[in-house]
Parts: structure tokens; C-alpha cells; sequence
């Protein structure tokens, strides 16, 4: 009885008269095939759910009579089911913190005021830390909704469902027949040209969606007060408030007006797919393409994702008929933590059953991880745009995911009533186990890899340059023909060379002659001359050298694939040209090209071995057998490919020699590879190759990363 | 016409929130910093007051009265508390009102404690340097004040003797002062409120303060009375007239260590249906057993229900009266019975006199009749004693002495050991301790700490040593712990046929007369370190000339200020003294706060050791009371919705 049936504070509440506030709402629903009552305050939007047995006690509560004479005569109506002095406390001072709460006593108005106060700190400081969501509330669209809901609602009939099934068919439909211009066009999505409409499309689509989602919520009953504008990651997007669905009954309703916003955004997307299909490139064109991408893949990667809490969250949550589910599920992982590892008798489980548990166990990973991976990403977009804005999110996400929760824990620890009876063994087996994780992450090498981006070559290759200019006149070999040593390839004529070679022959006859008859005449001009017919042969050899330049033969046996073609016949090459590239296809070699900041950990750490999967094929691996680093800087990229201008990764620019030069050095790594994949491997193929370095603890991992990260971003 | 409480009362303030630790911290190491320059201070300003007297030596009494009487206008007009001259001059008055009217002159510590005490400070003065005279010196000026001033003290006979001790002083000053005790009825304790200067026990005073709420219907609210006056209700008749200044005696004892012991003002409820569900479940619970049906947690009262357990509750259930069916009551109601059958002994844990059951307390081994155990839980040891089941009692009011004091303006006070608190009182009532240096160096010679193995061979070394001083004729006084100690070394001490004198804490008035007595020579004085604190006790001639009064701690306490509570009753103002110090690894300091792996270490620095474990102690206690303070607290925080706040 010290427990719950009598209160040690029940003299505090018995002479209170207390009731429900004339404004709160009652709402009775059904969760999983359990009867709720929730009660709402219309006035601060604020809903608490009871179970039936405390509703019964709670709907009795009036301030004609008092809390003792309601628990009295309540424990004689019904014995069995009656609340304790502790439940009825615990149950107003809750009704109490909700401010759902009628009464008529001053003790505690400071109090009151206070917590009041202490809300708005927090809802603040929330503001605050999540200023990634802040919210402008702008407008109250209930009035507009009521008088037009007649004509609204219409659009989510079930005619209207029939109309909106077709014209997604069909979008979808055009979006497959046209993949290749799709490919193509999604390249240039974020091109900066392209952000304003970008964002121009975002922001209209998103208005439909939040009307959407108003528009079913007045449809089912429910009003909406508030149309605003939200900034999420600085980008200003409207949002609705239609929490006030929570009242509505069927938790298929409650899905509906979840679901409205990727309804409307969907059907949007399926007509701007048709216009894109139909139009030529255009403005018309390139803004029914991004209406499209948006309204599909935002609205399915975003809103139709469960694991983050936006309206799939709540669709899951009202359909599993588990509230709160993002919480809870915490709370169960939370509980299994106290309960088997510091051996917290009293702790509380928030799932009534198994159902329940298996549902926040795997939601709480899901989400947690998912969630991880969308803050680095966003992180790593703030850091891009300003490393203040950078450093601001990664403190937030220091709090979020590590001070925060350390707190907590502490503060648990430290405080929590649970504990009262095994709190030094609590104590010590947190910090048993703070110790086992930093020991791991600190001293246990994990194997750790580093990828490089990188391009099949030929071992053997040799590009051929110009040797002389002079006019194509002969195309001998097709571009990518096997080719064998000493093969002519292209020939050029040269007329000039031509020309000159005739003059120079005749000028060595002249100054023979001159020198035949120097010698009769025994003159003194003998030895210049000898002097002069020497300088002639050796230019001689030279233009002969020339000329027989201007036959390009492959220098060794391999393919030839050529930089000039036909269609440059007759055309003038300069000298120093490129022609074209002969290769050897038996031998190839894998070229991964590693940025000056990440070769550090390749210069004194040992190559373990390494895997090499090819872009075009992801499912292929190539074990290379063996690995060699290059340790000198090189500024030519293997493969214009590796160049951003070519879609790669490295800031590169073409020389006037037609080679990709990035900007700043890098090294290489090459990985020969063996018969059967040079065979099957094109030159200038792409892939990336992972190498496995020296195993590492992962702090020590991290903090490599992060000094190489930050180097290569801000020059730190 | 009698003044409505809307004119009288004092506004009360609200609990004030507990500080937060970069608040404390940086207090406490301000003050620390501080200290020795305030005392400095302190100093200055009590040798100046001193000086002052001299000069009012040749007035005569009217004369005096007159001065007196315009510090007492200029404090009714509260400037005292602004201006430093009028408060010295004040002073000096009373210095000479004392002299004249009580026969002693207050020496300088006496004057720099009440000067400390008057700004908010909780001193530390040597034991035995009249604590009573300078928190009489502090209250005439308070008393001056406008607005009711308390004087606290550890029990009642304390008070009374204070306040008679006091009272020429006070009357010369215009001042009424009266001591409360507990027979005076609501209307003489009205009476007793309305004067300035009130001299009570802590339990007094909030328990009169929470009848007052009861009484009210909340926390006195001086604009709720107001609204009622002019809604015109009859006034409620409160006794108090609101809470602004006290001085605390003994202050470690009554801030700290009995700080969290809520008092509760309750009232019996008849309740028919629960007699009957605890008389039925105290016959059914006899077909339950341990280990079978339940688990009793150890060192609490709680039981946990086995799942056969639970089987037989659901069956069991059925003869219950229908409240008592469900789930929650019945595990509640038969784990009372449970408790009380297995939990509660006879004459250990209660004792039945007259058909009732009287509480023990487990560390004095006083019966507390008028004391009941929580909702049900009384009535079923009731029924297990077989005694006619009482109404359960009711909870009316409640509130922890700690959060009591907290309600007052200003708080200020005295105590002989305040070592180790700072922090805590710091954190609680946000006071500094000031440590005011003894008026003469100490003669007291406190002997190392003489650890044993166990408590047997200890208790032969005590009663060596015993035997041994006695027949130096030195008068020997025996601190234990508890009264199963007294008795422990009493049973030594009839064996080896020494003539002795055993009190325990039971009677405040007669055990104050043999404390004072145990200073003749070879007196042998057994007493539980409760017993007459607060009493001088006069050296024979005799016994001085032996070496003075020999205390003899027979175990160390939990914390240290107890210890030296014990020291504190040898070598009084400048007189001999001596103090032995015992310990064994069995005692309760040791074993609670020392890991077995480290007993070793005690036996090679008992000193240190012994020192450590008493931090321990203290820490231990101070969580343990901040924890509940805060639950206390955060349940209010849930309730403000009522009227109790």
C-alpha cells in the first residue's frame, strides 16, 4: 500500500476540485485493437492518450466535488478497476504538466509559470539546435478551408484515385521510354544554371504537398491553423501543421493525411513527366524535368522514408498502431541496455509485447543509422558551402549523437531512482564498458582501406606524336586494328620537306663541283668548302629523317586506336601533333590515382593487397596479385575520365597538347593485371581500386581522415 | 481587535532552488579565500566594541537603557543592518547590559560570533565559550527588529534554560523572550508567537507552522488572507506569525544531520474496509512462504512475488473485499502482511503496551509512542501483534526540516563542529562557515587513535585504561555510540566492579544534572554521546588537579564533528584535558565505509584511515540527502496544482 493504494501526497490532492478544461477535446481511438482516449486541448494543440480505465476516472473529475469524494465513490462503483492514490497523483499531476488541467488554487501559480518558462527555454534552445528546421508560421488557411473544402476535397475521391493511378502509369511509363535522354539530362541536374528552377520547382511542389496534406486533414474533420514557412538546412520550404489529425479516429485517416502530400507531389511528377517527354529541350522542357525528379525522388526518398520523421514516419506509426515509435524505440534499446547489462530491476519496457518489441528494435537501427548517414551527408554539403557553417554542424552533431546522449547517461547514473539500490555497480559497469569501447577504438586494428579512382591501361602503349607537319594524305590502318611492329600507319606528305630535300641534293652536287675544281685551282676556298658539303649531307639525313617520319609506323606490336581519322584528310598536322596511341592488349595494368593529402598513408604503410571493381560492371572483382606504389608526384591524369571536366574527381585541365593535367599532383598506384582480365578489359576502362592497408585502431583511422579531409578541403 | 494574519504574517518565501555546481564551487572557494581576512575583520571589530565598554562602565542604568533604547529604534527602522557604527554601538550596550544584568561579560569571541551570526554567517566557536550568551547578543538585535525571530536549540529543556538564563538581559532591553515547550496549548502558543524573541525546538516550531497550513489550507499566503478578509471569511487563528529570522543552535546537528527527517502532521481516518482487508490478509498470508511465493529484498522492506506467488495471490484474492482484488492492491496489501510477519519483531522493532503498538527507534532504543508506520503497514503488525487494529493515520501536512529552513529570510547559527559541512550547508541554505578561534589556547591533549582487531580485546584495553585513571582519581567520561554499547561496556565495567554512572539520551533534564556531576574525581561517567549535550560539566577542584576531565571515545562516528562533540566535553575554557581514542575493524565507521581489502591499511594508519572513512560517511550522507531533498522536490514540481507548495 505504500506503493499505490495510498499516497503519501494524497493529502495534497483530496481537497482539490479539479475537472477536465472546458476546451479539451475527447477522442476515442483504437490502437491496435486497444481503446485510447485522447485528450486534446484545442486551445494549445496539445494531446495526452489515456487508457479506458483511467478515462473512466478522469471523465468523473468535476470541480463540484472533490478529489476524495470522486476516488471514493469511485472505489465503491468500481472496486476492482478503481485507481490507487498513487495512479490518481501520478495521473493529475500528468493532466496537470499537459495543462489540461482545470483548478482553482494559487499555491503553485510561480510554479507554473515557471515551467512555463522553462518550455519555452527548451523549445528554444531546440530552435536553436536545430536551426536546420526553424518555422515561420504565416498564415491560419482554416477559415479558407472550410468555405472551399466542398470543391477540395473532391480531388481525393475515389474517381479522382482512378484518374491519378492512370496518369502516374502513364508517367512512369514515358520515364522508361525515354532512359537514355533521361541519363543524360540528370547529369546537368545540378549544374548551377540549373539551381534556380531547381529550387523554383522544389518550393512550388512542396506548397501542393503541404495544401495536400491540409486539404485531407479539413476533408476528415480535423481543422488546420497554421501555413508556414520552414528553413531546413537554409533552404526555405512551406510546411502545414496538421497535428490536429492526432484527433481524428481511424488510423487510416490519420494515414490519408500523411499520405496526401506524396499524393499530390506524385501526380504532379507523372504530368510533368508526360510534358517532359512531349517537349523538346526548352525552359518548358527543363522545368517539367525537375518537377519530376523532385516530385518523385524527393518526395519517395524523403517523405516516403519511414527511418526519417517526416510522413512515412507517421503512415508507419498509425498503421503498426504504435505511437511515438521514433521514442520508443529508443526507449526499448535503452531498456534491454539497463535491464540485462546494468541489471536494472525496475526498469520499464516500453513495448507491451512482442509485436511491439520486435517493431522498435529493428526501427531504432534503421532509423539511427539512417539517420547518421543523412547528417554526415548534410555536414559534409554545409562544410562545402562555408567551413563556419561546417563547424556548426559538426558541433551539432557532436551534441546530438555524443554530448547529448553522455549527459543522459550521467545524469541517469548519477540521479536516477532505478538505481538507488546497484548504483556503484551501475556506475561500474558503465564505465567498464566506456572503457572496453574506447580501448577497442583506440588500440584494436581494424582492417582499414583506401580507394582510389583509376583506368585499365596497356603496359605496352605508345602515344605517337607528330615527328614532322605536313598534309594526311593516307589513313592506313581503321582506328582499333591490331597493328605489328614497323607497320605504316598514316602517312603525310610534306611538299616543303620535299622541295627542300630536292634543293639541298642539288646544293651538294654545286659545291662538289665547286670543290672539284678548288682542287685543280688549288684555292684557298678549299676548306670552306669542305665545311659547307659536310653542314649539306647532315641536313640531308635530317630531311631524309623527317620524311620518313611523315609514314607513321607503329613503334611495337598492339592496336592501334587513333586520335586523327579520315574525316582529317588532306588536312595539315602540326608537328608535335598527337596521332593516336599503339598498344599492346595482352599486358594491362590498373592505374589508381591517389591525391597528394590520402598517399601519405601509402607511403610508409605496407600494400596488403587491394581489389579492383570496374564501374561498368560493378559485380566484378579483380584481385590484383601484385600492387606497386609510385612514390613521385605526376600532374597527367591516365584518363581524362579522372578529370572533372570528365566526371571524375580530380580539378583538371587539358593542356595544349590534348593531356588532362590536374591541378594539383598526385600518385599513382598500379596493379598489373593478369591475362584473363587484360583480355576481358578494355583500355580505359574505369573502376576504382580498394586497397587494404595495414590494419589500424579506428581512432587512429579517424583522425587520419579527418587531417586528410580537412586538408584537402581548406588547406588546413 | 485581534490583527487578521493578512496584517501580521510575515510573507513566506518559496523553497528556493537548489544551486548549481559552478554556483558552489566558486562560492565556496571565495569564502575560503576570504576567511581568514573576515575573521581578521571580525576581530578588529570586537576589539572595538570591547574598547567602547570600558567607556560605558560609569553610566548609570537608566543611562544605559537610554542608549540601549535608541539602538533599538534605529534597529526597528532596520539600520542596523546598514550602518556598522550603530550596530557596534549596539553591541557595546548589551556588552555592559550583559555585565550588569547577567554577570558576565561577553569576552571578544563572543562579540565576533554574534557580529558574524548578525551577517549571515553559521560560526564554529570553541566548545565551552557560552554559545548561549552570543546567540543572545545575535537575538536581541534580531529581537529589536521588526518581524518574529527564533531561536532553535537541540531539545526543550535547552530552550527553557536558555531563555531563563537570558532573560534579565532581555527584559533590560525591553524584550520578551519565552521558551515553547509541548504541553502549552494552540492559544498559548499564539500568545508565545507573537513575542519577539522565541526560544524552541525545531520539531516545535514546523510542526506548528505545518497546523498553521492545515489549518489555512495551504502555504500562509499573506494575499490569499488578504482576499479572504475582504471576501469576509472568518479569519483562521494561526499560531505563528510567519518565519524571517532564526538562530540556530547547534546548527551542524539540526541543519545537517536531522535535515531530511520529514515531520508529518496526520490525523487518524477511519477506514473500516482496510482493517478488514488487513485483518483477512494477515490470516491468509500464513498460507504463503518464503522463497516460494516471495523474495524479501534485503536491507529494505520490500518483498518481491514469485510467480507462484503471484498464482496464490490471484487465488487468495477471492476472500478479499472487492477493493482489494485487483492486481496492484493485493500484492500491496499482502506484502504488508508479509513484512510485518517477517520484517517487524516484537520488542525489537516495536514494543505493545496497553493494547498498542509503540515504535522503537532503532538507534536510541526509545519507544516513540504517538509515532505510527505509513497507510496499512501499521495495521498489519497490529494484526500480527494481535492487538484491536487503530485507524491508519491520515498525512495532513508535510515537510523535511531542511526545506523548513530554508524558509526563513535569514538564516544564521552556531555550533561547536562544523567541519566537513561546509558544502552541504553551503548548497542547502546558502551559509558560509566562519570558524571563530578559541578565547584561550586549548589544553585539551587528544592522544593517538589505538586501533584493535576486534571490539572484545578493545573493550579489555577501555576498561584497563578505565580502571587505570581512576585510580589517578581523574573523573573519566565514556562516549559510545548507541545505547547497545553503554551496555556493552557497562557489563566490563559492573565485572571489574568499577563504580559507574550510565545515561542514555531519555531524559533531557535529569541526565544534564549527571552529566555536570561527572566532573568530580574518579567519577566513572558511561554515556551515549547524546546524552546532556549543551551541559557544562564543572572539574572538581580534584579531578583538575589530576589532569582534568578524561574523555574516552570508545569508537569513532560517522562523521567527525561527532568526535569532536565528544572532545569538546574536556579542556572547556582553558582547563585540562584529555582524550583517548579507541577504534576496532568491527565498528560500524570501518566496516561501512572501508573495503575489507584495505582494512590493513587501517590497522598501519588508523589516523588516516579512520579520517577517510568519515569523508566517506559525510558524502554518502550528503547524496543520500540530496537524492531525497530532490525527490521531494520534483514531486512538488509535478503538483503545483495544490495547494501545498
Amino acid at each position: 500500500m505504500a506503493r499505490s493504494t495510498f499516497s503519501e501526497s494524497w493529502y495534497q490532492v483530496a481537497p482539490l476540485r479539479v475537472g477536465l478544461l472546458p476546451t479539451v477535446q475527447v477522442h476515442k481511438q483504437t490502437y491496435r485493437h486497444q481503446i485510447w482516449y485522447v485528450l486534446q486541448d484545442s486551445c494549445s494543440e496539445k494531446y495526452y492518450r489515456l487508457r479506458p480505465e483511467a478515462w473512466a476516472f478522469v471523465g468523473q473529475l468535476t470541480p463540484r466535488r472533490t478529489v476524495e469524494e470522486i476516488w471514493s465513490k469511485f472505489c465503491e462503483d468500481h472496486p476492482e478497476t478503481a485507481p490507487g492514490q498513487e495512479e490518481v497523483v501520478a495521473l493529475l499531476a500528468q493532466l496537470h504538466q499537459m495543462n489540461l488541467l482545470f483548478f482553482r488554487s494559487q499555491g503553485g501559480s510561480e510554479g507554473i509559470f515557471e515551467r512555463y518558462q522553462k518550455g519555452r527555454r527548451k523549445e528554444k534552445l531546440s530552435y536553436l539546435m536545430a536551426f536546420l528546421y526553424f518555422r515561420i508560421p504565416i498564415w491560419n488557411p482554416d477559415e479558407v478551408l472550410k468555405a472551399n473544402i466542398g470543391w477540395l476535397r473532391r480531388f481525393f475521391t475515389q474517381p479522382a484515385f482512378v484518374i491519378w493511378l492512370i496518369v502516374v502509369v502513364l508517367g512512369a511509363r514515358a520515364v522508361l521510354q525515354n532512359t537514355d535522354r533521361l541519363r543524360s539530362a540528370t547529369q546537368g541536374l545540378l549544374a548551377a544554371d540549373n539551381l534556380i528552377w531547381l529550387f523554383v520547382a522544389l518550393f512550388f511542389l512542396k506548397l501542393l504537398h503541404e495544401l495536400g496534406h491540409a486539404i485531407v486533414c479539413r476533408r476528415y474533420g480535423a481543422s488546420v491553423h497554421t501555413i508556414g514557412i520552414m528553413l531546413i538546412a537554409l533552404m526555405p520550404l512551406p510546411y502545414t501543421d496538421a497535428s490536429a489529425s492526432w484527433s481524428l479516429r481511424s488510423p487510416w485517416q490519420r494515414s490519408m493525411v500523411a499520405a496526401a502530400g506524396m499524393y499530390v507531389e506524385l501526380f504532379i511528377a507523372a504530368l510533368a513527366a508526360l510534358i517532359w517527354a512531349q517537349t523538346a529541350p526548352g525552359l518548358v522542357n527543363a522545368l517539367a524535368f525537375n518537377v519530376m525528379i523532385i516530385g518523385s525522388v524527393s518526395s519517395l526518398a524523403f517523405n516516403g522514408n519511414p527511418l526519417l520523421k517526416f510522413d512515412a514516419y507517421y503512415i508507419l506509426s498509425d498503421l503498426t498502431g504504435l505511437p511515438n515509435l521514433y521514442q520508443k524505440s529508443s526507449q526499448q534499446w535503452l531498456y534491454l541496455l539497463k535491464r540485462y547489462y546494468l541489471r536494472v530491476s525496475r526498469a520499464i519496457s516500453p513495448a507491451e509485447d512482442r509485436y511491439a518489441r520486435v517493431w522498435y528494435l529493428s526501427y531504432a537501427v534503421g532509423s539511427i543509422a539512417y539517420r547518421l548517414m543523412v547528417m554526415v551527408v548534410i555536414t559534409l554539403y554545409m562544410a562545402d558551402i562555408s567551413l563556419v557553417l561546417g563547424v556548426l554542424m559538426v558541433m551539432a552533431m557532436g551534441y546530438i549523437w555524443l554530448v547529448g546522449p553522455a549527459v543522459k547517461g550521467v545524469k541517469y547514473l548519477a540521479r536516477n531512482g532505478e538505481l538507488q539500490h546497484g548504483r556503484p555497480r551501475a556506475v561500474a559497469l558503465a564505465l567498464v564498458a566506456l572503457g572496453l569501447v574506447i580501448t577497442l577504438l583506440a588500440a584494436w586494428p581494424m582492417p582499414q582501406g583506401l580507394r582510389a579512382p583509376g583506368v585499365v591501361e596497356a603496359t605496352e602503349r605508345t602515344t605517337l606524336f607528330a615527328a614532322a607537319g605536313g598534309q594526311l594524305e593516307q589513313v592506313s590502318v581503321d582506328d582499333g586494328q591490331p597493328v605489328v611492329a614497323g607497320q605504316v600507319l598514316l602517312e603525310l606528305s610534306n611538299e616543303t620537306l620535299t622541295l627542300e630535300r630536292e634543293l639541298t641534293g642539288q646544293q651538294i652536287i654545286e659545291v662538289r663541283w665547286l670543290l672539284r675544281r678548288a682542287v685543280n685551282q688549288s684555292s684557298g676556298d678549299l676548306e670552306a668548302l669542305e665545311e659547307r658539303e659536310a653542314w649539306l649531307l647532315q641536313r640531308l639525313d635530317e630531311i631524309d629523317e623527317r620524311l620518313t617520319a611523315l609514314q607513321v609506323r607503329a613503334p611495337h606490336d598492339g592496336i592501334w586506336i587513333r586520335s586523327i581519322g579520315p574525316d582529317q584528310l588532306q588536312t595539315q598536322i602540326t608537328r608535335g601533333q598527337r596521332l593516336g596511341t599503339v598498344l599492346a592488349p595482352e599486358q594491362k595494368v590498373f592505374v589508381g590515382v591517389v591525391s597528394q593529402e590520402r598517399a601519405s598513408s601509402l607511403f610508409d604503410g605496407q600494400l596488403a593487397g587491394g581489389e579492383i571493381r570496374i564501374h561498368a560492371n560493378p559485380g566484378q572483382r579483380i584481385n590484383p596479385q601484385a600492387l606497386r606504389f609510385l612514390p613521385f608526384e605526376r600532374r597527367e591524369l591516365p584518363s581524362p575520365a579522372l578529370g572533372i571536366p570528365g566526371g571524375g574527381r580530380f580539378a583538371a585541365q587539358p593542356d595544349e597538347q590534348g593531356r588532362m593535367m590536374a591541378q594539383e599532383p598526385f600518385f599513382e598506384l598500379r596493379a598489373p593485371l593478369d591475362a584473363v582480365a587484360s583480355a576481358r578489359l578494355e583500355d580505359g576502362v574505369l573502376g576504382t581500386i580498394r586497397v587494404a592497408l595495414e590494419p589500424a585502431p579506428p581512432l587512429q583511422q579517424g583522425w587520419t581522415a579527418l587531417q586528410q579531409l580537412l586538408k584537402a578541403r581548406y588547406q588546413l | 481587535m485581534e490583527m487578521t494574519a493578512a496584517f501580521r504574517h510575515e510573507p513566506t518565501r518559496r523553497i528556493p532552488k537548489d544551486p548549481r555546481w559552478f554556483e558552489v564551487a566558486p562560492a565556496l572557494l571565495w569564502h575560503r579565500l576570504r576567511r581568514s581576512q573576515l575573521e581578521s575583520k571580525y576581530a578588529q571589530e570586537a576589539a572595538q566594541v570591547s574598547a567602547s565598554v570600558k567607556d560605558l562602565s560609569t553610566l548609570s542604568d537608566p543611562q544605559l537603557q537610554a542608549l540601549l533604547d535608541q539602538s533599538r529604534q534605529a534597529a526597528a527602522r532596520r539600520q542596523i543592518d546598514t550602518s556598522r557604527a550603530i550596530l557596534c554601538n549596539a553591541l557595546a550596550g548589551l556588552c555592559e547590559a550583559a555585565t550588569r544584568q547577567l554577570g558576565q561579560t561577553p569576552y571578544k569571541v563572543q562579540i565576533m560570533a554574534a557580529l558574524a551570526m548578525l551577517d549571515g554567517y553559521v560560526v564554529q566557536v570553541a566548545p565551552g565559550e557560552g554559545k548561549t550568551l552570543t546567540l543572545g547578543l545575535a537575538a536581541v538585535i534580531r529581537g529589536w527588529e521588526p518581524g518574529p525571530c527564533h531561536l532553535i536549540t537541540a531539545n526543550e529543556y535547552l530552550a527553557a534554560r536558555d531563555a531563563e538564563f537570558l532573560q534579565p538581559l532581555y527584559a533590560f532591553c525591553r524584550l520578551e523572550a519565552v521558551a515553547l515547550n509541548a504541553e502549552m496549548n494552540p492559544e498559548e502558543k499564539r500568545i508565545a508567537y507573537t513575542k519577539p524573541i522565541v526560544y524552541a525546538t525545531a520539531k516545535q516550531v514546523i510542526a506548528d507552522h505545518l497546523i498553521d497550513r492545515v489549518r489555512f489550507g495551504g502555504v500562509v499566503d499573506r494575499i490569499q488572507a488578504s482576499l479572504r478578509t475582504l471576501r469576509g471569511e472568518a479569519s483562521v487563528p494561526l499560531m505563528q506569525r510567519g518565519l524571517q529570522d532564526v538562530l540556530v543552535d547547534e546548527a551542524d546537528q539540526i541543519l545537517i544531520d536531522e535535515a531530511i527527517t520529514p515531520m508529518i502532521i496526520s490525523e487518524p481516518e477511519p477506514n473500516p474496509g482496510l482493517k478488514d482487508a488487513v485483518a483477512k490478509a494477515h490470516a491468509l498470508v500464513e498460507q504463503l512462504e518464503t522463497d516460494r511465493h516471495y523474495r524479501l529484498v534485503p536491507g529494505q522492506r520490500d518483498v518481491i512475488w514469485r510467480e507462484a506467488g503471484q498464482e496464490a495471490l490471484a487465488r487468495l484474492a477471492k476472500q478479499l473485499p472487492a477493493m482489494w482484488r485487483s492486481r496492484g492492491r493485493r500484492e500491496d496489501l499482502f506484502t504488508q502482511a508479509v513484512l510485518a510477519r517477517e520484517r517487524f519483531i516484537q520488542d525489537h522493532h516495536y514494543v505493545v503496551l496497553e493494547d498498542e503498538v509503540v515504535i522503537v527507534d532503532e538507534g536510541t532504543g526509545r519507544s516513540m509512542p504517538g509515532r505510527t508506520w505509513s497507510y496499512g503497514l501499521h495495521q498489519a503488525i497490529e494484526a500480527r501483534a494481535g492487538v484491536p487494529l487503530t485507524d491508519p493515520s491520515r498525512t495532513l501536512a508535510r515537510l523535511s526540516f531542511q526545506n523548513f529552513f530554508k524558509l526563513y529570510g535569514r538564516l544564521a547559527g552556531a555550533s561547536g563542529t562544523l567541519q566537513d559541512i561546509d558544502h552541504e550547508l553551503f548548497f542547502n541554505y546558502r551559509v558560509h562557515t566562519l570558524r571563530i578561534p578559541p578565547r584561550v589556547p586549548s589544553r585539551r591533549q587528544i592522544d593517538p587513535v589505538q586501533m584493535f582487531a576486534d571490539r572484545l580485546t578493545k573493550r579489555d584495553a577501555v576498561v584497563a585504561r578505565i580502571r587505570q585513571l581512576h585510580q589517578q582519581g581523574r573523573a573519566v567520561l565514556i562516549g559510545t555510540r548507541n545505547v547497545a554499547d553503554s551496555e556493552f561496556l557497562a557489563e566490563a565495567l559492573t565485572q571489574q566492579r568499577l563504580e559507574f554512572q550510565l545515561l542514555n539520551a531519555k531524559q533531557p533534564a535529569l541526565e544534564a544534572e549527571i552529566v555536570s556531576a561527572a566532573g568530580g574525581s574518579g567519577k566513572i561517567t558511561v554515556a551515549t554521546n547524546m546524552a546532556g549535550r549543551g551541559t557544562d560539566i564543572k572539574l572538581s577542584p580534584e579531578a583538575a588537579e589530576a589532569g582534568g576531565l578524561c574523555v574516552m571515545m570508545f569508537e569513532p562516528h560517522e562523521s567527525i564533528r561527532v568526535d569532536w562533540q565528544l572532545y569538546g566535553r574536556t579542556a572547556r575554557q582553558g582547563q585540562p584535558g584529555e582524550v583517548f581514542r579507541y577504534a576496532s575493524l568491527e565498528d560500524e565507521l570501518i566496516t561501512r565505509n572501508l573495503p575489507r581489502a584495505i582494512h590493513w591499511l587501517a590497522r598501519l594508519k588508523p589516523q588516516l584511515m579512520i579520517r577517510a572513512a568519515q569523508q566517506r560517511a559525510e558524502r554518502r550522507a550528503f547524496g543520500l540527502r540530496k537524492r531525497i531533498n530532490r525527490a521531494t522536490r520534483e514531486s512538488q514540481e509535478r503538483m503545483t496544482f495544490t495547494d501545498h507548495v
